[in-house]
Order: structure tokens, then sequence, then C-alpha cells
């Protein structure tokens, strides 16, 4: 599992205003532990001809001196069948403890290869009592190390707190018993002994009841272990996704059905003493035990080269995903090629600490969080992505190796991407504040023109006028023709800038609404304006303001026209939309319209509407506005 | 003729009644908001209230709502509202709720005292009366043209007074004509526009400006 970890670090100098986004990208460092690695190579490899050996061995000693004290004893299937379960296992963990990172499924894999040969050595006639005492006492090894492979897979790690416990518990009982038996139990002194009846050179003191204790303690463990691997490994694999699931379950399946035959074996010894493998029950549980380790070192083996091949659909992806901003983006391909489906890839912004997602959204920085991996891509020391994904489904290291050599291309086409999609964002969002702030002075110029300039006209009017009063008209007619044209021109006045406030933004918009603007409208402009429907309650101001001037410009353009038919208006909320539809009777150019529509429609796009125009079929245009409205 | 004056500006506040007083006309009180004016109104029991549409606190329909309070809580006291805005809307709302004893004039009308005047006595008459200007304007409309189109010249004035607010007998004396004539007009207009039966003086202005705006 690929570790990372992410220090904070004090900001320095004059970059401290990133210190509150927490963490600085390129800080966050791997340190994936790789220190040992050699050292446990090393060990493997001299142990990998002493494994086949000692398979081969133990295989020869039970058909020469077992063949009634050994399962493999008593048949040529027998020891094939035991063979070949103890060979894939030893393959197995050989394969994974050699190739790839370190990890503990190897070593466990081949402790278990160990451990299932023991019965063997146990039954070894005529073999030194010293290798049958030790064999009894590795007897439990491998049951342990099946745990241990079920609960941890596929790395051998197990993920929850619960399953590390048991892990370490399990080995603990195994060891516990085994020491127990070589110990306490005398063979001499049991009537029922069957695969070895001699001498126990370990024996400090031979006491039945002890071994019968023991017996009842590994039937206890196997129980338990097995419930725990069906109920743990159970709902790992219901939560798991579904790429995980699929590496999961042939190492968890096949480990419980191993368990449950052990429990069997266990539990058939414990209330009738004797391992005669003879014993229908026994050997069914020992059929049983080998066909299930032979799919579980199948099922390992499936898991462990996942990553690989999961690491060569990715080199894969460098030749396919050369796409414009359009194309599958680099997440999507990423999911697609390792079937992680919570994968999720972030990149920096090219400036300051932020970072985005593949659709340029703005995230948070990356922080490693216990049941995900993070595998930051580093290039020229710098972080270029971010790719958080499920621990199992992927290697950290083979990610990053594949993707910052043979995946590059793809990966810069992806940041590429999601740095135009957050950049079009940027601007998509700063347009509609430009809108905005523009509409919002419309509204304060009007009220100024109305409450302040038109306030002081009509005073003005009014001091005319009490001038007038005072002028005598007969003794001085020349000044009150004077005064009488003065107030004709206020009056002027008064009406020409009640024009240009309401032509800047009509009062009754922002006061009573979408219908009553376009009622007030039709009641001035020179065409007819009919609403047919609209919604009773009130819509977003943006929205109201961006209808309006839709209305607003189609009505203008069929007075240019010179008038004629009804502007029919129509408006309704639909999927969260306010749909708009103009219907102007007497245009036939539906693309000259929506030319001419240009500053409605600027306003439409400013918050994410759409603006179509289309011809009706009998010499004229619908107009349809969809404004985005919650 | 007893008015409150209510306009939070001062200027015009204090214009208008200086002008009224001029015209024989009674300003019993001065107000430059709504509350103000609901108390003079109570307190001095003027004929009518003349009101600034925009008042604070909000400036918007302050003084819309104000008149309709009026109206509602002193009916013998009519409203007279002054406007900055060409908006047949906010009469209708006025005359919908409360025909008769109220008004909607442009403020700049103020200072054409003889309209301010005329409009003051209507009120306190009962009429309604409405801006020729909004008047000449919802006549103006396309389609209210064309309805009209088949009234004569003579029904056409008639209308346009009826729009206005004016009674019968108003009618006749601002068009020189007998009241006999006037009302065989009206019976013609209402006729000729496919307007249902020719409702009372109170319900005609809103049936006429509702059939002007389509």
């Amino acid at each position: 599992m690929p570790i990372l970890t992410a220090a904070p670090r004090p900001g320095h100098g004059a970059r401290t205003e990133s210190a509150e986004s927490g963490l600085r990208a390129r800080e966050i460092i791997n340190a994936m532990p790789t220190a040992g690695r050699s050292i446990t190579r090393w060990l493997a490899i001299p142990l990998v001809p002493v494994g086949v050996a000692y398979a081969l061995a133990a295989t020869a000693v039970a058909a020469r001196h077992g063949e009634l004290t050994t399962y493999a004893g008593r048949s040529g299937l027998a020891r094939a069948t035991e063979l070949a379960a103890g060979l894939a296992l030893f393959a197995v963990g050989f394969a994974a403890w050699l190739r790839g990172r370190w990890h503990p499924t190897g070593p466990v894999a081949v402790a278990a290869a160990f451990g299932w040969f023991a019965p063997d050595w146990i039954g070894w006639e005529t073999g030194p009592q010293g290798v049958r005492v030790a064999a009894l006492a590795a007897l439990g090894v491998t049951a342990a190390a099946v745990v241990h492979l079920a609960l941890g897979a596929p790395t051998g790690r197990p993920s929850s707190t619960a399953a590390r416990s048991l892990v370490a518990l399990t080995w603990a009982a195994a060891v516990a018993i085994g020491a127990g038996r070589a110990l306490f139990y005398d063979p001499l002194a049991d009537p029922s002994c069957s695969a070895w009846c001699a001498t126990n050179p370990l024996l400090v003191h031979g006491d039945r009841a002890v071994a019968q204790g023991l017996d009842w303690a590994g039937l206890g463990f196997a129980a338990l272990t097995t419930a725990a691997v069906i109920v743990l490994g159970g709902r790992r694999l219901v939560r798991a996704s579904r790429a995980l699931r699929a590496s999961l379950a042939p190492i968890v399946i096949p480990a419980a059905i191993f368990l449950g035959a052990w429990t069997v074996r266990a539990g058939t010894l414990a209330f009738s003493p004797g391992d005669d493998p003879g014993g229908v029950v026994l050997t069914a549980s020992f059929a049983v035990r080998a066909v299930a380790l032979c799919a579980l070192a199948a099922g390992l083996a499936w898991a462990l080269s996942g990553a690989a091949r999961r690491a060569r659909s990715i080199r894969r992806l460098a030749g396919v995903h050369l796409g414009g901003p359009s194309a599958e983006s680099f997440e999507r391909a990423l999911i697609r090629a390792t079937g992680d489906s919570s994968l999720r890839v972030i990149y920096p912004r090219q400036e300051g600490d932020r970072w985005i997602d593949s659709d340029g959204r703005p995230v948070g920085p990356p922080e490693p969080r216990p049941d995900r991996a993070l595998t930051v891509i580093l290039r020229a020391g710098l972080p270029v992505a971010a790719v958080a994904h499920d621990p199992a489904t992927l290697d950290g290291p083979a990610l990053e190796r594949e993707i910052g050599t043979a995946a590059r291309l793809g990966l810069d086409n992806g940041r590429l991407r999601a740095e135009t999609h957050a950049q079009l964002r940027e601007l998509r969002a700063s347009r509609a504040r430009i809108i905005a702030a523009g509409e919002a002075e419309r509204r304060r110029l009007e009220r100024d023109l109305h409450d302040g300039a038109q306030q002081r006209l009509v005073g003005l009017s009014v001091a005319v006028r009490i001038a007038q009063g005072a002028v005598d008209e007969r003794r001085d007619p020349r000044a009150a023709a004077r005064l009488r044209a003065a107030e004709a021109g206020v009056q002027r006045a008064i009406a020409e800038l009640r024009e240009l406030a309401h032509g800047i933004h009509p009062v009754e918009l922002t006061e009573e609404g979408l219908g009553a603007a376009i009622e007030t409208l039709g009641d001035f402009a020179p065409v007819a304006v009919r609403v047919t429907v609209l919604p009773a309650d009130r819509v977003p101001t943006a929205v109201e303001t961006a209808a309006y001037g839709v209305v607003d410009e189609a009505v203008r353009r069929a007075a240019a026209r010179g008038g004629g038919g009804t502007i029919e208006v129509a408006g309704r909320r639909s999927n969260g939309a306010f749909v708009l539809d103009v219907l102007d009777p007497g245009d036939a150019s539906a693309d000259g319209a929506l030319a001419e529509l240009a500053d409605a429609a600027d306003r439409v796009k400013a918050i994410d509407g759409r603006l179509s125009v289309a011809a009706t079929g009998d010499r004229g245009v619908r107009i349809t506005a969809e404004l985005p409205c919650a | 003729m007893r008015v409150v004056v209510a306009d939070d500006a001062m200027l015009i506040r204090e214009g208008l009644t200086r002008l009224l007083r001029e015209a024989g006309v009674t300003v019993v009180a001065k107000a430059s908001d709504a509350d103000e004016l609901m108390r003079h109104v109570a307190l001095g029991r003027p004929d009518v209230a003349v009101v600034d549409i925009r008042m604070p606190p909000g400036h918007s329909d302050e003084g819309i709502l104000a008149a309709e309070r009026i109206r509602a809580e002193h009916p013998g006291v009519g409203v007279l509202l002054l406007s900055q805005y060409v908006n047949p809307r906010y009469a209708m709302r006025l005359f919908d709720n409360h025909p008769g004893r109220t008004g909607y004039l442009l403020k700049e009308r103020i200072s054409d005292l003889a309209v301010l005047v005329d409009a003051l006595d209507r009120i306190a008459d009962g009429e309604c009366v409405l801006d020729p200007t909004i008047v000449a304007q919802l006549l103006k409309r396309p389609d209210a043209e064309q309805a009209v189109s088949v009234l004569s010249g003579r029904e056409r004035e008639v209308l346009a007074l009826m729009a206005e607010g004016h009674s019968n007998p108003g009618i006749s004396e601002k068009l020189v004509l007998s009241k006999k004539t006037v009302e065989s007009h009206v019976r013609q207009i209402f006729a000729k526009l496919g307007l249902p039966d020719t409702p009372g003086q109170d319900r005609r202005v809103l049936a006429v400006l509702k059939f002007l705006r389509g």
C-alpha cells in the first residue's frame, strides 16, 4: 500500500498568505518504506530450492513410510493433490516475495506451504522423533497463515484494526497451541494415538488433560477464525469497489472454505480422539482443504498480477488519450484502465497552491486518508497531479512510474483540460459578476434619477410657478411669457428624464416582477404585447432581468420593423429552469433575429442560460430563453 | 377645502403647500412619511390627502399602501397620489380596491394649479382622477387604437374623459354638451366597444381602463 505523508510546513516570508490552504503541494513527500526490501529478498532466494526439496521430500516420506499414518500415504491421488496445493502455495508465495514491492503475502504464503506438509513428517514412522514433534508443533501454521492471507488480502496487511488484532491473535494461538502440544503431549500415554505413537523427546510432563484442553482450544480457535473470516471478509467484499471485489473474492472464499474444513477436522478430533487418516470425515476435510489451498494460491496469483495488469493498462493510455478538452478525461481513462471507480485525479493550479479536479472545480489540497491511497505524481520535483485510489487495486509506485513516463501525454492532456475548465469556470463567474454589477448599477441609476434629479426638477417647476404668481401679466408680459416658457421647458425635461430612467431600468421589474414589467412595457410599446402565462411567484432577480431583456429587445425589434401583430410572451418553470417563450409573428428570419438579439443573449449566457430562435412556419419566429433557476 | 400634504422631499412639500394656499386651499398639516401622514389624517380630518407614491423607508410603494389604509380607515377622506411614473397599474390597483375619492396624477402636474385644484375638487366630490398623460398613453396602444377606431371623434373624446375619471356632468361641462347628449354618447361607446352594461360612475373608470389595456 502506498503511504504518503503530508507535512505542513510554515510558509516562508512573502508567501504566508497561502498558509491557510493548509498544505503546500510540493511538501507532500513520497515516504514509502523501501528499506529492508533487498534483505528480505536475499532471504527468499535460497528458500526457493529448500521449499521445493522439502515438498518433494515430504511427499516421498508419506509414500514410503506413512501408508497408514498420513493422508498422502494412502493413495497417489492424495499425494498428487497435497503436492499440488503445497507447490502452488510455494510458487505464489515466492513470486510475491521476489517480485514487485515487498509485502507480507509472500512469506505468509510460504509459511502456509511449509505447514501444509507437517502431517507427512508427523506420520514418518521410521523418522527421527525430533522431526515428528517439530511437525506436530507446526501443524497449526497453515490455518493461521490462511487467516492472515484472507484478512490481509491481497497484500497481507489487514486494513482494519479488528482484522489486524485478529491476525496477531491467531498467530499467537497457533504458536501457543503448537508449543503446548510439543511440551505436554505424550503419544505413549494416548490410547487413541494413530499418526505418531512413539516417545516425545521434548516432553516436559505428559498430561492428558492438558493435551485434550489443547484440542478443545484448537477447535475454539478454528471456529472463531472461520467465523471472523466469513464476517470480516464478507463485509469487506460487500463494501469493496467492483475491481477490488474481483481481486478479493478469489482469496477470501477459498480461505473461508479451508478454515471451515479445518474446523470440521478439529471438531472431529476433539469429540473422537485419534487422527485416523482412514476416517471418512477427516479424509474429506483433507481433500477439501487441499483443493481450497490450490484455489487460494490461484486467487493470490490473480490478485497480485492485477497491479501489473493495471499498470500495463495505464501505460496504454499514452497512445489513446490525446483528444481535445471534450474527449474523455484522464480521470475517466484511469478509472477504465484500473477498474477502480473511486479513483480521483486532482491537479495543482499553475499559480498558487490551489488544486482542481478534472472538471476544473476547486478542491482542497490532497490529504492522505487511512482507507485511501494517495499517489502524488512529481515531475522535476514538483507535483503535476495527485491520484487518490483504492489501496488494494493499485500499487502506488507502479502508478507513479507508469503515469510518470508512458502516460505522460495523457496526464498533460488531463491537466490542460482541467486547467481550461477551471479558467472557463472563472471566466463565466466573472462575466456573471460583471453583468450583475451592471444591472445593480442600472437600478441605482434609475433610483437616483427618479428620487434625485426628477424630484429637483419638479421642485424647480413649482418654484417657477410661484415666481409666475409674483409677476403681473399685464404690467410685465415679457417676463410672464419667459416664465411660461421656462416652466414648459422644465416639464419637457421631466418627461424626458422619466423616459430615460425607465429605459435604464424599469422600476416595475424590481418592485412587482417580470409580469408587471412586461405589462408596462406593453402599455408604452408601439406594438401589442400579451402575456399568456407566467409563474405566480417571483423568480430570482438575475433571471427576471435576463428574461425582461429578451422581451424588451424583441419588442424593440418589432417596433423598428413598424409593428403589426401581437407579441406573445409565455414563461414557465421546467426542470430547474425558467423557460421564456417570445412569439413574434412578424419576423421571418430566425438567423437575423438571433444576430440582433446579441445583447439579450449575452445576459442570458451570463447566468448559464441558452437563447435560441426558431422559425414558427407561418412567417414568425419563436425566441426561447432557458434560464437556470433553482 | 382642507388637505394634508405628504412628501419626503422638503422642496416639494413646501412648494406644494405654498401653491395650494395661493389657490385658497387650507393645508392643515404636512407629513414626510407614512406614519406621520396617518396621524395627521386621523387628527386633522382633511377632505383630501395629497400623497407622494415613494416615501421612506423603502421608497417603493409606501404611498399606495398609505392611500389604501386611509381609504379603508377614513372613508370620508379622499386620496390624491402623486407619482413619478406613468404607470396605469398603480392607478388601477388603487381604483380596484377603492373606486371613488381616489386620484393618480403625475408629480409634475402640481405646478399646474388649475389641474391640481380641479382634481382635489373632484376627489372631494367622490370621483376618480387619472392623469390625462396616462390615458393618452393607453389610447396610443396599438390594440386599443384599433379597438376604439369604431368610435366617432366625439365619442373618443368622451371615452378619454371617462378614463380620466370625469362624471357625466363633468364631461358635459368640459365638452359643452347637454347632459342628455353625454349620456347617449356613453351608452353608444359601451355598446360599440362591446362592454357590458354601463356600470355606475364608480366602476366605470376601471372598466374603461381594463378595456384599453387589452
